[in-house]
């Protein structure tokens, strides 16, 4: 027991600190690690509302996606449709378009990034009040695609949103599509 | 040279034996920046994740809930013959079979599970579903993830559908030059007149759909041709004209009168003396029977007069002064088997959408009461999703003559084309109407009551919705 205690008060008196150029080596070096951990962190942190943003933007779209799927799906026939505009008469809250009937036509319409929602009557009298449902999307003219029916299928309406990088890499895209199930025919 | 490289290499040697690794402060700075960085991450991944997961698990439980209502669909569709009493299927451990309804009409719930779970509840008519109806409600279930569909589901079985309107068309009603409709008339679709053409009743057109005039065409408030509404007036409703289901009709039929009347060789018939048979006034020689294609041709000035109640048709023309006479009184049901399983080409094969015509009335020729008294008639065509049907009648002829009989033609898969002077008394149902060249069609009273044959119902859906809620009472709450 003795003899450790003596072995380390040795090692104890042979040590004799940093030299001049150790330390100034150590702080260089530290400060290159530490500069780059602060940049790294710093870089992370200044990104994460931008992120935030975005995936909120996502988020909302996949709600709004959920919507708009929903309505086109139980849809009945298709009016207007182009890459940029799509409307259905479908299944909504009829007081909503101020019809007796239980269908109004829903009209949504992207362009400049965003897509806003529309309800009137069946044959598109009485438009409501235009509501934002999507934003920052960077494929305004081709959100929609339309399938007529055939013999075998019914009609098939395809809804895409693409969403920027925000490192320039490649875009977020949310994908879906729906067949009518109240089309005639 | 020895010495310069050792005066190189030993300064290195021994600043390599003092070396002590990097401080613990910067160890500590490294590590946590990069924990940093990865936590952002990280953390971003898991939401962007989660957001797809529950994507996934929403399109599992609806496709889950379409399940369910597929299910009950099919289970409803299978020959099923619903009493009063016991309106619903439902299983019992063993097998299917009737039961009676639960609280407010509704059956009780049946579960299955696939890659996910489901379950559906039916309604199978009054009081929580209208009169020949059904109401489906199928929920799904994955990963805690809900999503519930109501589906409304009609048959014809059993059904009088022509109170309301006379000619029922499920895509569309185009009149031309001249033709009129004296009776209300409802479609899915449009209704389009154009050259003093004339709808003269109260119409409907599909919900988003509307009516169009040109040519002096007109839309008229009573089926005398008076009183000129506006087209903007036209109502809008939703259609669905169900299937029909023809039971065992292709194969218990009349048919074998007309085997005995012309006569052919039929192997299902028996030919005493004492078997009824049909009537031919004329030349027997021009009536064409082929009881094993079930095919139909009366030509040149010749009749032939039905004496049964129930026939199986794949084809039937009538051209030249020829006619189907009805006896007086009688009540008749003349069905037509899909093309498919008659195996009838189209009428042009290198033109298929134009169809198979089953039914051609041609050239003066006339399908009606034999003595100008009611008769009730109906012509059933069963028709196919998936090949178009026609029924032409053209060149001034007639189904009914005079117009106090009980006509009823219901070809929910089938165009109807009137053209040339033809006329038609009762009620009409088809996929689509095309009246020309002065065709008219006029409607009774009698014919609006008629009742389609009760076999067992066959469901087609009519309307889908998606529900807001989860679950409710009654199941179809909120949808």
């Amino acid at each position: 027991m003795r003899g450790r205690s003596r072995a380390v008060a040795e090692r104890s008196r042979r040590d004799d600190g940093f030299t001049l150029p150790e330390l100034l080596i150590g702080t260089v070096l530290a400060m290159v690690v530490l500069g780059a951990g602060v940049m790294m962190f710093t870089a992370g942190i200044g990104s994460q509302p931008r992120v935030n943003t975005q995936a909120g933007a996502i988020q909302q779209a996949r709600t709004s996606m959920e919507r708009m799927v929903r309505e086109l799906r139980q849809g009945s026939s298709v009016p207007v449709a182009s890459g940029s505009t799509i409307a259905v008469v479908t299944f909504v809250d009829a007081t909503t378009c101020g019809t007796t009937t239980p269908q109004c036509r829903v009209t949504y319409t992207c362009t400049a990034g965003s897509c806003t929602r529309v309800v009137a009557r069946p044959d598109g009298s009485s438009p409501g009040t235009a509501a934002r449902v999507v934003s920052g999307i960077s494929n305004s003219s081709s959100v929609f695609t339309y399938t007529p029916p055939t013999d075998t299928s019914g009609a098939t309406i395809g809804v895409t949103l693409a969403f920027p990088s925000e490192t320039g890499g490649n875009a977020i895209t949310l994908s879906d599509a729906a067949t009518l199930r109240n089309a005639s025919g | 040279m020895r010495n310069g490289i050792r005066k190189l290499i030993v300064p290195v040697r021994e600043s390599a034996s003092d070396d002590r690794g990097f401080a613990l402060a910067t160890v500590m700075f490294m590590t946590l920046s990069v924990f940093a960085v990865v936590t952002v991450g990280v953390l971003t991944t898991i939401r962007t994740q989660s957001g797809t997961v529950r994507d996934q698990d929403t399109k599992a439980a609806f496709t889950s809930a379409e399940a369910g209502v597929t299910q009950a669909l099919m289970r409803y569709n299978g020959d099923f013959n619903p009493t009063d009493s016991a309106p619903c299927l439902l299983p019992d451990g063993t097998r299917i079979g009737a039961a009676a309804t639960q609280s407010a009409g509704w059956c009780a719930p049946v579960s299955g599970f696939g890659a996910g779970n489901f379950s559906y509840q039916v309604c199978p008519g009054p009081p929580c579903a209208e009169e020949g109806t059904i109401e489906i409600v199928g929920v799904g279930e994955t990963d805690g993830v809900t999503r519930r569909v109501h589906v409304v589901a009609n048959s014809s079985s059993g059904e009088q559908i022509f109170t309301d309107s006379s000619v029922k068309m499920g895509d569309g009603i185009n009149l031309d030059a001249n033709a009129i409709i004296h009776a209300g008339s409802s479609t899915g679709g449009d209704i389009v007149l154009a050259s003093n053409a004339k709808q003269c009743g109260h119409a409907s057109v599909g919900v988003g759909h509307r009516m169009s005039t040109s040519g002096n065409a007109g839309y008229y408030g009573d089926t005398n041709c008076s009183g000129q509404l506006s087209t903007s007036t036209v109502g809008q409703q939703d259609l669905t004209l169900p299937p029909v289901n023809q039971g065992a009709a292709a194969t218990v039929n009349d048919n074998c009168r007309i085997s005995r009347a012309v006569p052919v060789s039929d192997s299902r018939c028996t030919f005493n003396t004492a078997d009824p048979k049909d009537l031919i006034s004329g030349n027997a020689s021009r009536v064409s029977w082929n009881p094993d294609t079930r095919q139909l041709s009366i030509n040149a000035n010749t009749s032939l007069t039905l004496t049964g109640s129930a026939y199986s048709f794949c084809k039937v023309t009538l051209a030249s002064n020829s006619a189907i006479y009805l006896a007086a009184g009688q009540t008749v049901a003349m069905y037509f088997d899909s093309p498919e399983a008659c195996g009838l080409p189209y009428d042009v094969p290198s033109n298929p959408q134009l169809g198979t015509t089953q039914l051609s009335v041609d050239s003066n020729a006339r399908i009606t009461s034999a003595s100008g008294t009611p008769a009730n008639v109906a012509m059933l065509f069963v028709g196919s999703p998936n090949r178009l049907t026609n029924l032409l009648m053209s060149s001034n002829t007639q189904i009914s003559g005079s117009c106090v009989q009980n006509f009823v033609i219901y070809a929910p898969y089938t165009h109807i084309e009137m053209n040339s002077n033809s006329q038609y008394c009762g009620v009409m149902a088809g996929q689509s109407l095309h009246m020309d060249s002065n065709a008219e069609v006029f409607t009774n009273s009698l014919s609006q009551q008629f009742t389609l044959p009760r076999t067992a119902p066959h469901y087609v859906a009519s309307r889908f919705v998606e529900c807001g809620v989860e679950s409710a009472s009654p199941p179809d709450a909120g949808c």
